[in-house]
Protein backbone atom coordinates (compact mmCIF):
# COMPACT_ATOMS: atom_id res chain seq x y z
CA UNK A 1 0.00 0.00 0.00
CA UNK A 2 2.89 2.59 0.91
CA UNK A 3 4.80 1.61 -2.57
CA UNK A 4 1.32 2.50 -4.12
CA UNK A 5 0.90 5.49 -2.44
CA UNK A 6 4.67 6.31 -3.17
CA UNK A 7 3.98 5.50 -6.91
CA UNK A 8 1.37 7.75 -6.93
CA UNK A 9 2.98 10.25 -5.24
CA UNK A 10 5.98 9.84 -7.96
CA UNK A 11 3.56 10.46 -10.81
CA UNK A 12 1.87 13.67 -9.32
CA UNK A 13 5.59 14.87 -9.36
CA UNK A 14 6.39 13.84 -13.01
CA UNK A 15 2.75 15.09 -14.17
CA UNK A 16 3.47 18.45 -12.37
CA UNK A 17 6.34 19.03 -14.32
CA UNK A 18 5.59 17.97 -17.06
CA UNK A 19 3.02 20.61 -17.13
CA UNK A 20 5.72 23.11 -16.42
CA UNK A 21 7.42 22.30 -19.06
CA UNK A 22 7.24 22.80 -22.95
CA UNK A 23 5.23 20.20 -24.19
CA UNK A 24 1.72 22.58 -23.30
CA UNK A 25 3.02 25.85 -24.66
CA UNK A 26 0.25 27.87 -25.86
CA UNK A 27 0.61 30.84 -27.93
CA UNK A 28 -1.17 33.76 -28.81
CA UNK A 29 0.74 34.38 -31.93
CA UNK A 30 3.90 32.48 -33.70
CA UNK A 31 4.27 33.59 -37.06
CA UNK A 32 6.15 35.78 -39.66
CA UNK A 33 5.10 39.62 -39.63
CA UNK A 34 3.36 39.98 -42.48
CA UNK A 35 4.71 43.36 -43.58
CA UNK A 36 8.32 43.28 -42.21
CA UNK A 37 8.75 39.39 -42.10
CA UNK A 38 9.71 39.45 -38.38
CA UNK A 39 9.37 36.02 -36.21
CA UNK A 40 6.95 37.63 -33.60
CA UNK A 41 6.31 35.37 -31.46
CA UNK A 42 3.94 35.38 -27.95
CA UNK A 43 3.23 33.29 -25.07
CA UNK A 44 0.11 32.58 -23.36
CA UNK A 45 -0.47 34.05 -20.04
CA UNK A 46 -0.12 31.76 -17.24
CA UNK A 47 -1.95 32.44 -14.09
CA UNK A 48 0.85 32.61 -10.99
CA UNK A 49 -2.13 34.24 -8.45
CA UNK A 50 -1.92 32.11 -5.11
CA UNK A 51 1.14 30.86 -5.92
CA UNK A 52 3.36 33.53 -5.56
CA UNK A 53 2.73 35.07 -1.85
CA UNK A 54 3.14 39.30 -1.58
CA UNK A 55 4.67 41.23 1.04
CA UNK A 56 1.34 43.44 0.46
CA UNK A 57 -0.24 45.23 3.23
CA UNK A 58 -3.28 43.39 3.94
CA UNK A 59 -5.75 45.45 4.58
CA UNK A 60 -9.43 45.05 3.75
CA UNK A 61 -10.26 44.89 0.16
CA UNK A 62 -6.58 44.27 -0.55
CA UNK A 63 -5.25 41.88 -3.24
CA UNK A 64 -3.20 40.86 -5.98
CA UNK A 65 -3.20 38.95 -9.10
CA UNK A 66 -0.57 38.27 -11.45
CA UNK A 67 0.38 36.63 -14.14
CA UNK A 68 3.37 35.80 -16.52
CA UNK A 69 3.83 35.72 -20.21
CA UNK A 70 6.70 36.22 -22.34
CA UNK A 71 7.41 37.49 -26.28
CA UNK A 72 9.62 37.98 -28.78
CA UNK A 73 9.59 40.68 -31.96
CA UNK A 74 12.21 40.93 -34.72
CA UNK A 75 14.56 39.56 -32.18
CA UNK A 76 13.94 41.19 -28.73
CA UNK A 77 12.53 39.42 -26.34
CA UNK A 78 10.23 40.35 -23.56
CA UNK A 79 9.19 38.64 -19.87
CA UNK A 80 6.16 40.34 -19.23
CA UNK A 81 3.69 40.31 -15.90
CA UNK A 82 0.07 40.96 -15.52
CA UNK A 83 -0.77 42.61 -12.57
CA UNK A 84 -3.73 43.32 -10.90
CA UNK A 85 -3.34 45.13 -7.16
CA UNK A 86 -6.33 46.86 -4.92
CA UNK A 87 -6.24 48.80 -1.30
CA UNK A 88 -9.32 49.84 0.81
CA UNK A 89 -9.01 53.62 1.76
CA UNK A 90 -12.08 55.21 3.67
CA UNK A 91 -12.10 58.80 1.34
CA UNK A 92 -12.86 59.16 -2.16
CA UNK A 93 -9.73 59.43 -4.35
CA UNK A 94 -9.78 62.35 -6.47
CA UNK A 95 -8.28 62.18 -10.15
CA UNK A 96 -4.90 62.96 -8.90
CA UNK A 97 -4.76 60.08 -6.68
CA UNK A 98 -6.15 57.27 -9.72
CA UNK A 99 -3.72 59.06 -11.83
CA UNK A 100 -0.57 58.73 -9.28
CA UNK A 101 -1.78 55.15 -7.81
CA UNK A 102 0.63 53.10 -9.96
CA UNK A 103 3.41 53.83 -12.00
CA UNK A 104 6.62 51.70 -13.37
CA UNK A 105 9.13 54.71 -14.95
CA UNK A 106 11.84 54.57 -16.89
CA UNK A 107 14.79 52.52 -16.31
CA UNK A 108 12.91 50.23 -13.48
CA UNK A 109 14.01 47.06 -13.34
CA UNK A 110 12.98 43.86 -12.08
CA UNK A 111 15.41 41.69 -9.32
CA UNK A 112 15.00 37.78 -9.54
CA UNK A 113 16.81 36.55 -6.49
CA UNK A 114 17.43 33.43 -7.68
CA UNK A 115 17.89 29.91 -5.39
CA UNK A 116 21.79 30.38 -4.77
CA UNK A 117 20.71 34.17 -3.51
CA UNK A 118 22.46 35.69 -6.98
CA UNK A 119 20.62 38.25 -8.10
CA UNK A 120 19.74 39.34 -12.09
CA UNK A 121 18.39 42.27 -12.88
CA UNK A 122 15.96 43.14 -16.07
CA UNK A 123 14.74 46.49 -17.06
CA UNK A 124 11.52 47.88 -18.15
CA UNK A 125 11.17 47.94 -21.97
CA UNK A 126 8.45 50.99 -21.54
CA UNK A 127 7.30 52.89 -18.74
CA UNK A 128 3.86 52.05 -17.59
CA UNK A 129 0.62 53.85 -15.93
CA UNK A 130 -1.90 51.41 -14.37
CA UNK A 131 -5.24 51.18 -14.76
CA UNK A 132 -6.53 52.57 -11.81
CA UNK A 133 -10.76 52.90 -10.81
CA UNK A 134 -12.19 53.16 -7.28
CA UNK A 135 -15.12 51.58 -6.36
CA UNK A 136 -17.85 51.86 -3.23
CA UNK A 137 -17.74 48.63 -1.15
CA UNK A 138 -19.32 48.32 1.91
CA UNK A 139 -18.19 51.16 3.87
CA UNK A 140 -14.99 52.19 1.74
CA UNK A 141 -13.36 52.49 -1.52
CA UNK A 142 -11.43 49.91 -3.21
CA UNK A 143 -8.68 51.11 -5.80
CA UNK A 144 -7.94 48.63 -8.41
CA UNK A 145 -5.31 49.30 -10.47
CA UNK A 146 -4.25 46.96 -13.39
CA UNK A 147 -1.18 47.02 -15.59
CA UNK A 148 1.32 45.25 -17.81
CA UNK A 149 5.38 45.50 -17.22
CA UNK A 150 7.38 44.64 -19.60
CA UNK A 151 11.07 43.57 -18.99
CA UNK A 152 14.27 43.22 -21.60
CA UNK A 153 14.72 39.62 -22.08
CA UNK A 154 18.49 38.02 -23.49
CA UNK A 155 19.02 34.66 -24.27
CA UNK A 156 21.73 34.28 -21.59
CA UNK A 157 19.37 35.19 -18.67
CA UNK A 158 16.56 33.59 -20.55
CA UNK A 159 18.27 30.35 -19.88
CA UNK A 160 18.76 30.93 -16.14
CA UNK A 161 15.38 31.36 -16.16
CA UNK A 162 14.80 28.02 -17.48
CA UNK A 163 17.08 26.10 -15.72
CA UNK A 164 17.67 27.99 -12.14
CA UNK A 165 14.86 28.54 -9.41
CA UNK A 166 13.67 31.65 -8.33
CA UNK A 167 12.82 32.28 -5.33
CA UNK A 168 12.19 36.43 -5.01
CA UNK A 169 10.74 38.99 -7.66
CA UNK A 170 11.16 42.65 -6.85
CA UNK A 171 9.37 44.83 -8.92
CA UNK A 172 10.30 48.17 -8.91
CA UNK A 173 7.00 50.85 -8.94
CA UNK A 174 5.81 53.68 -7.57
CA UNK A 175 2.43 55.13 -5.90
CA UNK A 176 1.30 57.60 -4.21
CA UNK A 177 -0.69 57.04 -1.78
CA UNK A 178 -1.92 53.56 -1.98
CA UNK A 179 -0.21 50.24 -0.34
CA UNK A 180 0.88 48.84 -3.68
CA UNK A 181 4.49 49.11 -3.08
CA UNK A 182 6.53 48.90 -0.54
CA UNK A 183 8.50 51.71 1.30
CA UNK A 184 11.57 50.78 -0.46
CA UNK A 185 9.32 51.17 -3.79
CA UNK A 186 8.81 47.91 -5.03
CA UNK A 187 5.90 45.09 -5.50
CA UNK A 188 7.57 42.01 -4.53
CA UNK A 189 6.65 38.16 -4.54
CA UNK A 190 7.64 35.44 -2.80
CA UNK A 191 8.35 32.79 -5.62
CA UNK A 192 6.99 28.86 -4.67
CA UNK A 193 7.57 25.86 -6.59
CA UNK A 194 4.55 26.44 -8.82
CA UNK A 195 5.01 29.98 -9.48
CA UNK A 196 8.97 29.16 -10.64
CA UNK A 197 7.24 26.64 -13.24
CA UNK A 198 4.95 29.16 -14.50
CA UNK A 199 8.05 31.41 -15.00
CA UNK A 200 10.36 28.22 -16.17
CA UNK A 201 7.15 27.46 -18.99
CA UNK A 202 6.83 30.71 -20.22
CA UNK A 203 10.10 31.37 -21.14
CA UNK A 204 10.98 27.71 -22.05
CA UNK A 205 8.07 28.08 -24.20
CA UNK A 206 9.57 31.29 -25.82
CA UNK A 207 12.57 29.69 -26.62
CA UNK A 208 11.14 26.19 -28.04
CA UNK A 209 9.21 28.46 -30.11
CA UNK A 210 12.26 30.37 -31.54
CA UNK A 211 14.81 27.66 -32.06
CA UNK A 212 11.57 26.19 -34.58
CA UNK A 213 11.26 27.29 -38.16
CA UNK A 214 8.16 29.29 -39.39
CA UNK A 215 6.50 28.40 -42.35
CA UNK B 1 -22.78 58.50 -33.13
CA UNK B 2 -23.22 54.91 -33.85
CA UNK B 3 -25.74 55.71 -36.01
CA UNK B 4 -23.49 57.38 -38.29
CA UNK B 5 -21.14 54.88 -38.31
CA UNK B 6 -23.74 52.40 -39.70
CA UNK B 7 -24.60 54.39 -42.44
CA UNK B 8 -20.84 54.53 -42.93
CA UNK B 9 -20.94 50.91 -43.44
CA UNK B 10 -23.71 50.94 -45.57
CA UNK B 11 -22.19 53.72 -47.96
CA UNK B 12 -19.83 51.62 -47.85
CA UNK B 13 -20.87 48.55 -48.52
CA UNK B 14 -22.94 50.06 -51.51
CA UNK B 15 -19.48 51.75 -53.10
CA UNK B 16 -17.57 48.44 -52.79
CA UNK B 17 -20.09 46.57 -54.94
CA UNK B 18 -20.37 49.08 -57.22
CA UNK B 19 -17.13 49.88 -57.69
CA UNK B 20 -15.94 45.90 -57.64
CA UNK B 21 -15.92 45.88 -61.21
CA UNK B 22 -13.05 49.13 -61.90
CA UNK B 23 -13.95 52.15 -62.33
CA UNK B 24 -15.00 53.52 -65.80
CA UNK B 25 -16.10 56.94 -65.84
CA UNK B 26 -17.28 60.15 -63.03
CA UNK B 27 -19.90 59.42 -63.39
CA UNK B 28 -19.58 55.76 -61.97
CA UNK B 29 -17.88 57.32 -58.52
CA UNK B 30 -19.47 58.51 -55.48
CA UNK B 31 -18.06 62.05 -54.29
CA UNK B 32 -18.65 63.04 -51.03
CA UNK B 33 -17.00 66.57 -51.71
CA UNK B 34 -16.51 68.68 -54.72
CA UNK B 35 -16.46 72.57 -54.19
CA UNK B 36 -14.66 75.55 -54.82
CA UNK B 37 -14.04 78.16 -52.37
CA UNK B 38 -16.06 81.16 -53.40
CA UNK B 39 -13.35 83.58 -52.40
CA UNK B 40 -9.89 81.42 -52.85
CA UNK B 41 -11.17 79.45 -55.65
CA UNK B 42 -9.62 76.30 -55.02
CA UNK B 43 -11.16 73.42 -55.60
CA UNK B 44 -11.48 70.65 -52.79
CA UNK B 45 -13.06 66.92 -54.09
CA UNK B 46 -13.41 64.01 -51.63
CA UNK B 47 -14.72 60.78 -52.57
CA UNK B 48 -17.16 58.75 -50.53
CA UNK B 49 -15.56 57.01 -47.74
CA UNK B 50 -15.27 53.12 -47.95
CA UNK B 51 -14.95 50.80 -45.19
CA UNK B 52 -12.12 48.42 -45.96
CA UNK B 53 -12.70 46.22 -42.85
CA UNK B 54 -15.71 45.46 -41.24
CA UNK B 55 -18.99 46.24 -42.45
CA UNK B 56 -21.11 45.52 -39.72
CA UNK B 57 -18.85 44.83 -36.45
CA UNK B 58 -19.83 42.34 -33.42
CA UNK B 59 -21.56 44.76 -30.64
CA UNK B 60 -20.71 41.70 -28.14
CA UNK B 61 -17.04 42.72 -28.79
CA UNK B 62 -15.26 44.18 -26.01
CA UNK B 63 -13.26 46.06 -28.66
CA UNK B 64 -13.90 46.78 -32.40
CA UNK B 65 -11.85 49.33 -34.66
CA UNK B 66 -13.08 50.17 -38.68
CA UNK B 67 -11.06 51.70 -41.29
CA UNK B 68 -12.31 53.86 -44.43
CA UNK B 69 -10.38 55.48 -47.32
CA UNK B 70 -11.26 57.77 -49.30
CA UNK B 71 -8.83 59.79 -51.85
CA UNK B 72 -8.50 63.67 -51.71
CA UNK B 73 -7.65 66.59 -53.37
CA UNK B 74 -7.21 70.40 -52.87
CA UNK B 75 -5.45 72.75 -54.35
CA UNK B 76 -2.98 70.90 -57.10
CA UNK B 77 -2.34 68.29 -53.73
CA UNK B 78 -3.47 64.42 -53.71
CA UNK B 79 -3.69 62.19 -50.79
CA UNK B 80 -5.03 59.14 -49.54
CA UNK B 81 -7.45 59.58 -46.35
CA UNK B 82 -6.93 57.53 -43.90
CA UNK B 83 -9.83 56.98 -41.10
CA UNK B 84 -9.55 55.24 -38.33
CA UNK B 85 -12.28 54.54 -35.94
CA UNK B 86 -11.64 52.45 -32.30
CA UNK B 87 -14.36 51.48 -29.88
CA UNK B 88 -14.01 49.92 -26.30
CA UNK B 89 -16.47 48.94 -24.36
CA UNK B 90 -15.62 49.03 -20.66
CA UNK B 91 -17.58 48.49 -17.01
CA UNK B 92 -16.77 51.59 -15.11
CA UNK B 93 -15.99 56.04 -17.09
CA UNK B 94 -12.24 56.41 -17.46
CA UNK B 95 -10.99 59.06 -15.51
CA UNK B 96 -10.47 62.29 -17.96
CA UNK B 97 -6.61 61.84 -17.98
CA UNK B 98 -7.14 57.87 -19.49
CA UNK B 99 -8.65 59.53 -22.42
CA UNK B 100 -6.47 62.63 -23.56
CA UNK B 101 -4.10 61.65 -26.20
CA UNK B 102 -4.99 57.67 -26.66
CA UNK B 103 -3.78 58.00 -30.63
CA UNK B 104 -0.41 59.42 -31.58
CA UNK B 105 0.22 59.35 -34.89
CA UNK B 106 3.61 61.41 -35.79
CA UNK B 107 4.02 63.20 -38.51
CA UNK B 108 5.82 61.33 -41.92
CA UNK B 109 4.41 58.13 -39.76
CA UNK B 110 4.03 55.41 -42.68
CA UNK B 111 1.17 53.44 -44.08
CA UNK B 112 1.78 50.04 -45.14
CA UNK B 113 0.19 49.14 -47.76
CA UNK B 114 -0.15 45.25 -48.77
CA UNK B 115 -1.03 44.68 -52.32
CA UNK B 116 -2.34 41.81 -53.90
CA UNK B 117 0.90 40.33 -54.96
CA UNK B 118 2.60 40.70 -51.66
CA UNK B 119 4.81 43.83 -52.40
CA UNK B 120 4.38 46.92 -50.05
CA UNK B 121 3.85 50.09 -51.06
CA UNK B 122 4.85 52.77 -48.82
CA UNK B 123 3.20 56.10 -47.80
CA UNK B 124 3.73 59.24 -45.01
CA UNK B 125 1.78 60.64 -43.10
CA UNK B 126 1.29 64.84 -43.85
CA UNK B 127 -0.76 65.56 -40.54
CA UNK B 128 0.24 64.89 -37.02
CA UNK B 129 -2.47 63.01 -34.67
CA UNK B 130 -3.00 64.17 -31.19
CA UNK B 131 -6.38 62.13 -30.71
CA UNK B 132 -8.47 62.12 -27.58
CA UNK B 133 -11.16 59.29 -26.81
CA UNK B 134 -14.52 60.06 -25.91
CA UNK B 135 -16.53 58.58 -22.64
CA UNK B 136 -20.08 57.77 -23.31
CA UNK B 137 -22.40 55.69 -20.62
CA UNK B 138 -25.02 53.32 -22.22
CA UNK B 139 -27.27 51.39 -20.32
CA UNK B 140 -24.98 48.53 -19.36
CA UNK B 141 -21.56 49.58 -20.24
CA UNK B 142 -19.41 52.36 -20.95
CA UNK B 143 -18.08 53.19 -25.23
CA UNK B 144 -14.87 54.93 -25.23
CA UNK B 145 -14.47 55.88 -28.83
CA UNK B 146 -11.45 57.11 -30.47
CA UNK B 147 -10.95 58.30 -34.22
CA UNK B 148 -8.76 59.82 -36.38
CA UNK B 149 -8.30 61.04 -40.15
CA UNK B 150 -4.65 60.69 -41.47
CA UNK B 151 -3.57 62.20 -45.19
CA UNK B 152 -0.82 60.44 -47.03
CA UNK B 153 0.25 62.57 -50.09
CA UNK B 154 -0.33 61.05 -53.35
CA UNK B 155 1.91 61.28 -56.17
CA UNK B 156 2.51 59.50 -59.38
CA UNK B 157 4.34 56.68 -58.72
CA UNK B 158 2.45 55.89 -55.76
CA UNK B 159 -1.06 56.33 -57.40
CA UNK B 160 0.08 53.98 -60.06
CA UNK B 161 1.01 51.63 -57.49
CA UNK B 162 -2.20 51.54 -55.57
CA UNK B 163 -3.76 51.44 -59.02
CA UNK B 164 -2.79 48.43 -60.12
CA UNK B 165 -4.43 45.88 -58.08
CA UNK B 166 -5.68 45.42 -55.18
CA UNK B 167 -4.71 45.54 -51.63
CA UNK B 168 -5.07 42.76 -49.27
CA UNK B 169 -3.69 44.34 -45.66
CA UNK B 170 -2.91 47.80 -44.36
CA UNK B 171 -0.62 48.88 -41.30
CA UNK B 172 -1.07 52.06 -39.97
CA UNK B 173 2.29 53.00 -37.79
CA UNK B 174 1.25 55.22 -35.13
CA UNK B 175 3.72 56.97 -32.40
CA UNK B 176 4.54 53.49 -30.52
CA UNK B 177 2.52 50.89 -31.73
CA UNK B 178 0.96 50.35 -35.00
CA UNK B 179 -2.86 49.11 -36.22
CA UNK B 180 -3.19 45.72 -38.83
CA UNK B 181 -6.59 45.62 -40.64
CA UNK B 182 -7.27 42.87 -43.11
CA UNK B 183 -9.08 44.25 -46.10
CA UNK B 184 -12.59 42.60 -46.77
CA UNK B 185 -12.35 40.77 -50.08
CA UNK B 186 -15.32 43.01 -51.35
CA UNK B 187 -13.27 45.71 -50.35
CA UNK B 188 -10.06 44.61 -52.32
CA UNK B 189 -9.99 47.47 -54.85
CA UNK B 190 -11.50 50.29 -52.85
CA UNK B 191 -8.06 52.29 -52.60
CA UNK B 192 -7.35 52.10 -56.18
CA UNK B 193 -11.19 52.34 -56.91
CA UNK B 194 -11.23 55.87 -54.95
CA UNK B 195 -7.92 57.30 -56.58
CA UNK B 196 -9.26 56.11 -59.98
CA UNK B 197 -12.70 58.09 -59.55
CA UNK B 198 -10.62 61.34 -58.02
CA UNK B 199 -8.51 61.37 -61.24
CA UNK B 200 -11.43 60.67 -63.41
CA UNK B 201 -13.54 63.77 -61.53
CA UNK B 202 -10.30 66.04 -61.61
Amino acid sequence: MKRLIALSIAFTVLAADADAGTASCKYKQNEADDFTGERLVKVDWVDMTGWASSTFNRTIGGRKDIEVAAESAGGHSLLKFRLKVSDAVQNPPREQDLYSALYVPTGSSLEITMADESIIELMVDEAVRGKSRAKYDQGSYVITSKFTVRYSLDAELAERLVNEDVVYLRLAAQSHKYDFVTDKGSIEFNINKKAQQALTKVVGCLNQALSEEVS
Amino acid sequence: MHSVIRWLVVASFAASATFAGGVATAADCKIETDETDKFTKVRTVITRRNSLESFWGDSSKDKQKDIYVAAWYKDGNKALQIGLWFTNYVERMPPDYELRNTLVIPKESRLLVMMADGSIVTLHSVNPINANSRATRTSSRVSVDTGATIYYPLDDDLITALTSQGATKLRVEAAEKHYDFEVHEKSLTDIGDAIQCLQATL
